[in-house]
């Protein structure tokens, strides 16, 4: 405990350095105003933001990526309260109640508690990821291949079961992205894997490009499907915050107990994000709130449920990315890709040999939080106007920051083939209601997939049903199974109802 | 009886398995000094591309014989709240299928034009024609933002971020040189 809080003091002065703070200043301020603007989303901001990392250290390069990771869960709330316009999926529960809330006149009391919820929901959750990370970590360091493959397979099914409307379609889109992480010179043998020859592929297909295709370009197709719409929000008028009283604050204290624990939970899930705990939040306010009668009517609890579990979401994700190296979120999935670009693999092995990256990214976590809502609380009104900005302009900067960004990883202008092509599969994986989550997870964590299985068969002797007889990777395996199979059985419950 | 809207939605499914098939069938061509005990590189993506297979057929078998819709559930869809009913009464937003196709056009057009006329006069281009495709009319805004975003790119990449950022070639590489004397880079 101690030397936990040895190195988080430690993190907190390496983050306090001037160029560390400013990274985080700007991370913060790039992630509120993604949240703001309905064009662009958390995951693709956080997308476009690493090429730009490159050249930074890799606390600097993690640093930023977080903040924006933290902020991007609150700033979308502004919007979602004052304009019934959520920025983010996860701020759609907030509209209901905050919406409400600012047209009975409340709007700033509905900030407040917003704010309230993203300050104390990611504190807490700050604070059971600082705490939880090193026993789990150390766990993680016990385990052997075959679990690490389990490990690894329950994540890439819990993105498959919770990103989208199809199950058949998540598996694809899973099993598309794990077989783009095959093509290239495979390491042990040397075979060359669906490169064709061409030079670009022989290097393997960069998760990258994949990334910055199917979220950014991607993304710019399907909304060019319905035309660019002009802003026609008036921002102009009082915006302001209003912090909660005590005793305001005494009446919403289940509420918030019971949502910063869902968030960190559902947070540490992979592939369950900000938007799952959000929206669960809400849901569980509706059945166990004490007030649930009245949700939706423009309530407070019906903010700080899904804002605190939005927000605590981001600590409970960090824990698997950063003992294990599994990412709980999309944002996280970038996080992790920023790590291996930096020649960091995150999981157990970084708490003893990088121990300062690790409490340094925690601490800017906790500072990213206050900083958030000081941003949010002094600079709201300024924050709001990028709404005015045309989503057209704001499409075509996206378009230039992915090819640019594509550009900047390995100066070769035939990268750009890549994500074009990347580009127009993600809008066709939109177009055909398949997920891009599992897609670009099964990128990332393909080759990893790939190696802990071959070096288990080559411990094991090809024996296969190790995976299930040994205790931990069988109980892991076994809880993959329930998610894959947990949505087959309710949609045949569902249908038979119907 | 199969009707064509369900012909129409197995499409995507066919394609993956047929693609998948392909590449299963590339997979086991391929060339590597076997070890005898151990597994070689064409189990994995074997694997990968066995499961997709079996996947998209059943992707083709729902398309085909189950009711539209059925087994479709969000995982949402248990919580939405008291939104839900809102939105679904928001009347659906038109869409014209040519604009994203187009848009892939230009896409594919950018990388050659890139190379021939420099990142300055490319993108310039790129920016004003996707802007003009999406629809949107506000002429100042389109030639502002299109000329100044550039402009400002090509600056902060050759002065700051050390990106090169292509110059063109023949008289595109000499408004490139020009256009860097006058914004002051070396």
């Amino acid at each position: 405990m101690i030397d936990v809080l040895q190195h988080l003091g430690h993190g907190f002065l390496d983050v306090l350095t001037p160029m560390h703070f400013l990274i985080l200043v700007v991370g913060l301020v790039l992630g509120l105003l993604v949240a703001v603007l309905p064009g662009l989303t958390l995951v693709m901001g956080v997308v476009l933001a690493l090429p730009f990392t490159y050249g930074m250290g890799v606390t600097g390069a993690i640093i930023l990526l977080t903040a924006m990771y933290v902020s991007g869960t609150y700033g979308g709330a502004f919007t979602s309260i004052l304009f019934r316009v959520p920025g983010e999926p996860m701020d759609v529960p907030l509209l209901w109640d905050g919406y409400k809330m600012a047209r009975s006149g409340q709007a700033a009391k509905a900030l407040g508690y917003t704010l309230f919820a993203a300050l104390a929901g990611g504190l807490v959750a700050a604070t059971v990821m600082t705490l939880l990370s090193e026993p789990v970590a150390k766990i993680a360091l016990t385990l052997s291949t075959p679990e690490y493959f389990a490990i690894i397979m329950f994540g890439l099914v819990s993105v498959v079961s919770l990103s989208g409307n199809s199950l058949i379609n998540g598996l694809l889109s899973l099993f598309i992205g794990l077989f783009l992480s095959t093509v290239g010179v495979e390491a042990t043998y040397g075979a060359d894997r669906f490169s064709f020859g061409v030079s670009i592929l022989s290097d393997g297909i960069e998760y990258l490009s994949i990334m910055v295709g199917a979220y950014g370009l991607g993304e710019v197709l399907s909304r060019l499907e319905t035309g660019f719409k002009s802003p026609t929000i008036d921002v102009k008028g009082q915006i302001r915050t209003s912090l909660p009283s005590w005793k305001d604050l005494r009446a919403i204290g289940p509420t918030f107990g019971r949502s910063s624990i869902l968030g960190v939970l559902i947070g540490i899930v992979p592939g369950a994000g900000a938007t799952i705990a959000s929206f669960v939040a809400y849901g569980v306010e509706g059945q166990y709130g004490k007030r649930r009668a009245q949700l939706g009517n423009g309530i407070p609890e019906g903010i700080v449920a899904p804002q605190t579990a939005a927000t605590a979401s981001v600590g409970g994700a960090m824990i698997p990315l950063m003992t294990m190296g599994i990412p709980g979120s999309g944002a996280t999935a970038i996080i992790l890709g920023a790590f291996l670009l930096h020649g960091i693999q995150p999981g157990p092995q970084v708490f003893l040999n990088s121990s300062e990256i690790v409490y340094a990214v925690y601490a800017s976590i906790f500072l990213g939080i206050i900083g958030m809502c000081i941003l949010g609380y002094f600079f709201i009104k300024a924050l709001v106007r990028v709404l005015v900005a045309p989503e057209a302009v704001v499409s075509t900067y996206v378009i230039i920051f992915c090819f640019v960004g594509a550009l900047a990883a390995r100066n070769n202008i035939n990268d750009l083939w890549v994500i074009v092509a990347f580009g127009v599969l993600g809008w066709l994986f939109e177009k055909f209601d398949f997920p891009i989550a599992p897609l670009v997870l099964g990128s990332i964590l393909g080759p990893l997939a790939e190696s802990a299985f071959m070096t288990t068969m080559l411990s094991f002797e090809n024996d296969w049903t190790v995976f299930v007889t040994r205790p931990v990777s069988g109980v892991i395996l076994f809880l993959a199974a329930l998610a894959l199979l947990y949505p087959i059985y309710r949609d045949w419950r569902a249908a038979r109802t119907r | 009886m199969i009707r064509s809207p369900a012909i129409v939605r197995a499409l995507p499914y066919v394609a993956i398995a047929v693609a998948a098939g392909y590449f299963y069938m590339l997979a086991g061509r391929l060339e590597f000094d076997d070890q005898p005990g151990r597994l070689g590189p064409d189990a994995w993506p074997k694997g990968m591309l066995g499961l997709m297979i079996v996947v998209a057929l059943a992707g083709i078998l729902k398309a085909l014989f189950a009711k539209p819709g059925a087994g479709l559930a969000s995982v949402h869809d248990p919580l939405l709240g008291p939104g839900a009913a809102e939105a679904a009464d928001e009347p659906a937003l038109p869409k014209w299928l040519h604009l994203p196709i187009l848009g892939s056009v230009l896409f594919v057009a950018y990388v050659p034009v890139l190379e021939y006329t420099g990142f300055v006069i490319a993108t310039s281009a790129l920016m004003i024609s996707f802007q003009y495709l999406g629809r949107y009319r506000n002429h100042l805004v389109i030639w502002v933002s299109s000329i100044a975003g550039p402009l400002l790119f090509f600056l902060i990449f050759r002065t700051v971020a050390y990106i090169s950022l292509p110059l063109g070639e023949g008289p595109f590489l000499d408004f490139s040189v020009w256009l860097m004397r006058l914004l002051g880079m070396a």
